[in-house]
């Protein structure tokens, strides 16, 4: 004889509500993942207390600013041989001479005159200032945020704002071409302070055998390529 | 078979008729290990979804420095809240249990007051399941709503508290409503006050007054 079923109502709302919690139970057993990669270990020594200045020279031709939440200024600085950076923050490290870590506050690197280096900049949350540093090489990430300012480039620079904006105005040398790609909802690209084209731009300036690449992406973007005597 | 169809008769009892059920588990002498294990896992999972949801949500940001705190704190706290909400059950149900005593009435167990608050966080579950779909199907505004969802499960939840104070010391609503809600705040407050003032021996004299006012009452 087959036996029937039958399910009071209480035990129908019993069971939803079992299998709802069995269910919210097993999702919240998977780990959740963030994008770092700082380790724990080297945070550790001072974890929570480690909060203050520092000033240090570096040596490397590559340099690496890595910030969470923050503003970090590149500036030009003709007094100085040699770069230099002042952190103003919480957890600030330094990394093999020419890694500076910060979770939060103000970061200021000095660059000499004609600086022939790579600059590296990661910004969770912030804005990158550029005051006039002469560059060879830039690479920025920054998750929510802005650059801004002025800047003298002989190499290639590549700028990624995934939230925010870029407004630069970059400084290259008259015997050198440039490659402009703009990846921006809104944008503008001048040349030599005049527009020449909106958003999505790709254009190639100026006359000469070496090519140098700038490459933007952001939510909006303003890009004044001008040409410099040197 | 017929355990669990009781396990699940007596689960949608609270849903569908609180009160009935609530009686039933104090008259049938009813173990506090079934709605223990339900408060635990409503813990569990609220402790933990709220924050990886939370931790997922200012996860859009790269966080190259402190991406490893957040994982690491949103991994524990699954745990975090159990432990912190067993806490709370025991703190608040020795709370209520006083509150009723002070009140006069002598009928009602702790231990059975202890179960009936658990069965009382069964609400709490649809929010959840909401959240957990959410953070499932990474939908960040649902993610939101759910949390938010949070604070009105949390007051039918605390309506089903008062009606387990009720049941459990034979008590009515009213009474039920100072004993659950209104001096339990009231202790919190002078706790609050006490502490920071005079800081643990400000607690030290609220736990003092309270032990005090129980022997006297009994």
């Amino acid at each position: 004889m087959e036996e029937v079923i039958f399910m009071e109502m209480e035990e129908k709302i019993g069971a939803i509500l079992l299998i709802l919690l069995v269910f919210s139970l097993a999702v919240s057993l998977i780990p959740v993942t963030v994008k770092h990669e700082a380790k724990w270990n080297q945070w550790l020594p001072g974890l929570f207390t480690q909060k203050g200045v520092f000033s240090r020279e570096i040596s490397s031709k590559s340099i690496t600013l890595i910030v969470d939440f923050g503003q970090i200024d590149v500036t030009s600085d003709p007094g100085i041989k040699k770069p230099y950076v002042n952190v103003e923050g919480t957890m600030p490290t330094m990394e093999n001479g020419h890694v500076v870590r910060m979770a939060a506050g103000h970061m200021t690197l000095h660059l000499p005159n004609s600086w022939e280096g790579e600059l590296k900049v990661k910004v969770g949350m912030g804005a990158l200032a550029l005051r006039d540093p002469f560059l060879s090489n830039l690479s920025v990430n920054i998750g929510m945020g802005e650059v801004k300012g002025t800047a003298y480039s002989s190499g290639n620079m590549n700028i990624r704002v995934d939230s925010g904006s870029v407004k630069l105005t970059l400084n290259v040398p008259k015997d050198i071409r440039v490659h402009t790609r703009i990846n921006s909802i809104e944008g503008s690209l001048y040349y030599n302070g005049k527009i020449v084209e909106g958003s999505m731009a790709e254009r190639t300036f100026g006359e000469g055998k070496r090519i140098i690449e700038v490459n933007i992406y952001s939510y909006s973007a303003e890009v004044d390529i001008r040409t410099w005597r040197g | 078979m017929r355990e669990i169809e009781d396990i699940l008769y007596r689960i949608g009892k609270v849903v569908v008729s609180s009160r009935e059920a609530f009686d039933t588990h104090i008259a049938e002498k009813y173990s506090s290990a079934f709605p223990l294990a339900i408060y635990i896992s409503v813990s569990f999972a609220l402790g933990s979804l709220a924050a990886k949801g939370v931790v997922k949500l200012i996860g859009t940001i790269p966080l190259y420095n402190l991406g490893w705190i957040l994982e690491l704190i949103a991994d524990l706290s699954g745990v975090i809240g159990v432990a912190a909400s067993l806490v709370n059950l025991l703190v608040y149900a020795s709370l209520v249990h006083i509150s009723a005593r002070i009140e006069g009435y002598r009928e009602g167990r702790w231990d059975d007051l202890i179960g009936l608050i658990a069965y009382s966080s069964l609400p709490l579950v649809f929010p959840i399941a909401l959240a957990a779909v959410s953070y499932l199907a990474s939908w960040f505004s649902l993610l939101i709503a759910s949390l938010i969802l949070i604070i009105p499960f949390s007051l039918w939840s605390l309506y089903l508290i008062i009606i387990a104070t009720s049941v459990n010391y034979e008590i009515s609503l009213g009474h039920a409503l100072v004993a659950s809600i209104v001096i339990p705040l009231i202790v919190y407050l002078i706790a609050g006050i006490l502490t920071a003032k005079l800081g643990a021996i400000g607690l030290i004299i609220t736990i003092l007054g309270l032990v005090a006012l129980y022997i006297w009452k009994r």
